[in-house]
């Protein structure tokens, strides 16, 4: 299981935002994306999502480009800095969607319960904070079964507590085999993590 | 996917309200701008035209809504990396409008055609020449929604583009209260439009994620 992303350069509008980025990931690899505000760290996200398509360059996954690849899709569990949470619903009503998508509804209350929410299960989405209603988008890495995971900004809003828990999340998806992406500028990690800087790639 | 997504959109409709509520209000108000400023005679002799474009015109209000929201939330953003066919995914939306927005339309058009004047058999000609025009005015209207996706004043727009294409759905809706082969061309327009309309919706909800 590897990704590999090959001399990719990306565009928005004339500006160049990044040029000649490769990297290679495989699996039980973490790696974290550095960069200033408008550095292009939710570009390289979307993109190695197959989200954005590159201006030139490929990003492959076990060696086949990822828009071929049905393979990807399937191991593919993408957190965008916007939510995908439906306020109208309750945080179970939401939590209980994509576990149905993925066919993982036996896994609901384990995950709630993970993430704090089990309390909170029956109230409304617009009622939450911003931190609580991350907790419940974030709920969607134990319900995907893919071992890819992209995540852009995973610690907008959360609470310290919060933050150590996604933490202990990705440390342990690492170490069974898993594969990490996440973008940040305030992230750290308290184990061993590949560390790329967008900008030099600017 | 395409099951439940249809179901949840349903549900979030219902919650909501909004949209179908104010396409019914939409609706009835433009049934009743014409029925007055026709006059009883007049409307009588016009009814199922007046309400064949007062039904158009609030599809046509209720349809920027369609993606936006899924756009705004990240919702559609989720939908992009799934491994089910996006094409599917529009299918599920549009039916889910249809039965949020178009039938309760449909609905109200019996009352409001016996109101305007027409026959019990006219209204139910009209009933069916509905069932088939609405799906294709959706659909079409889904393409302007997901053309003008992101846009300010997207309604508008969207609203300029679609309008001309509503034109042959509304000539047939009309037509079919005399006349059966009307019918056919409908159920044929449905068939031909609803697929071309999901897979245009699919490409140009991936060109605006970009």
């Amino acid at each position: 299981m590897s990704l590999v992303c090959n001399e990719v350069a990306c565009e928005r509008g004339e500006r160049v935002v990044f040029k000649g980025l490769g990297f290679g990931l495989s699996a039980g690899g973490f790696l974290l994306l550095k960069g200033a505000n408008g550095s292009g760290k939710t570009s390289l996200i979307k993109l190695l999502a197959g989200i954005l398509p590159p201006v030139s360059g490929v990003v492959t996954w076990n060696g086949v480009p990822i828009g071929k690849s049905a393979e990807f899709r399937k191991e593919l569990t993408y957190v965008g800095h916007k939510n995908a949470v439906k306020q109208e619903c309750t945080v179970e009503e939401n939590v209980r969607f994509w576990a149905k998508v993925y066919d993982r509804e036996a896994i609901v209350l384990p995950c709630l319960r993970f993430f704090g929410l089990e309390n909170k299960r029956d109230v409304p989405c617009h009622r939450l904070s911003s931190g609580w209603q991350r907790r419940v988008a974030l709920s969607r890495l134990l319900l995907a079964p893919g071992k890819l995971w992209l995540l852009d900004e995973p610690t907008n809003f959360l609470d310290p507590e919060a933050v150590a828990l996604l933490g202990s999340l990705i440390e342990t998806r690492v170490k069974l085999g898993g594969m990490v992406i996440a973008a940040s500028h305030t992230m750290t990690s308290a184990f061993p993590a590949h560390m790329l800087m967008i900008e030099d790639f600017a | 996917m395409s099951w439940l997504l249809l179901k949840r959109d349903i549900m979030l409709s219902a919650r909501r309200g909004g949209g179908m509520w104010s396409a019914l209000a939409f609706c009835l108000i433009v049934f009743c701008v014409f029925a007055f400023s026709l006059g009883p005679e007049a409307l009588a002799a016009n009814a199922a035209r007046v309400l064949a474009v007062s039904v158009l015109l609030a599809c046509l209000m209720a349809l920027p809504g369609l993606f936006e929201r899924d756009f705004e939330d990240g919702t559609l953003e989720q939908y992009l990396v799934q491994p089910h066919a996006l094409e599917w995914v529009m299918l599920a939306k549009l039916c889910a409008f249809w039965f949020a927005c178009a039938l309760p339309l449909i609905v109200l058009t019996p009352l409001l055609a016996l109101m305007g004047g027409l026959s019990v058999m006219g209204a139910e000609s009209l009933v069916v020449a509905l069932l088939l025009a609405t799906p294709t005015l959706i659909a079409m209207g889904a393409v302007g929604a997901a053309l003008t996706l992101g846009l300010r004043k997207g309604s508008m727009v969207s609203a300029l583009v679609v309008l001309p294409l509503y034109i042959p759905p509304l000539i047939f809706t009309v037509m079919a209260m005399e006349s059966e082969a009307a019918l056919l061309l409908l159920a044929g327009m449905l068939l031909a439009v609803v697929p071309v309309a999901c897979l245009l919706c699919a490409a140009l909800v991936r060109l605006t994620a970009d």
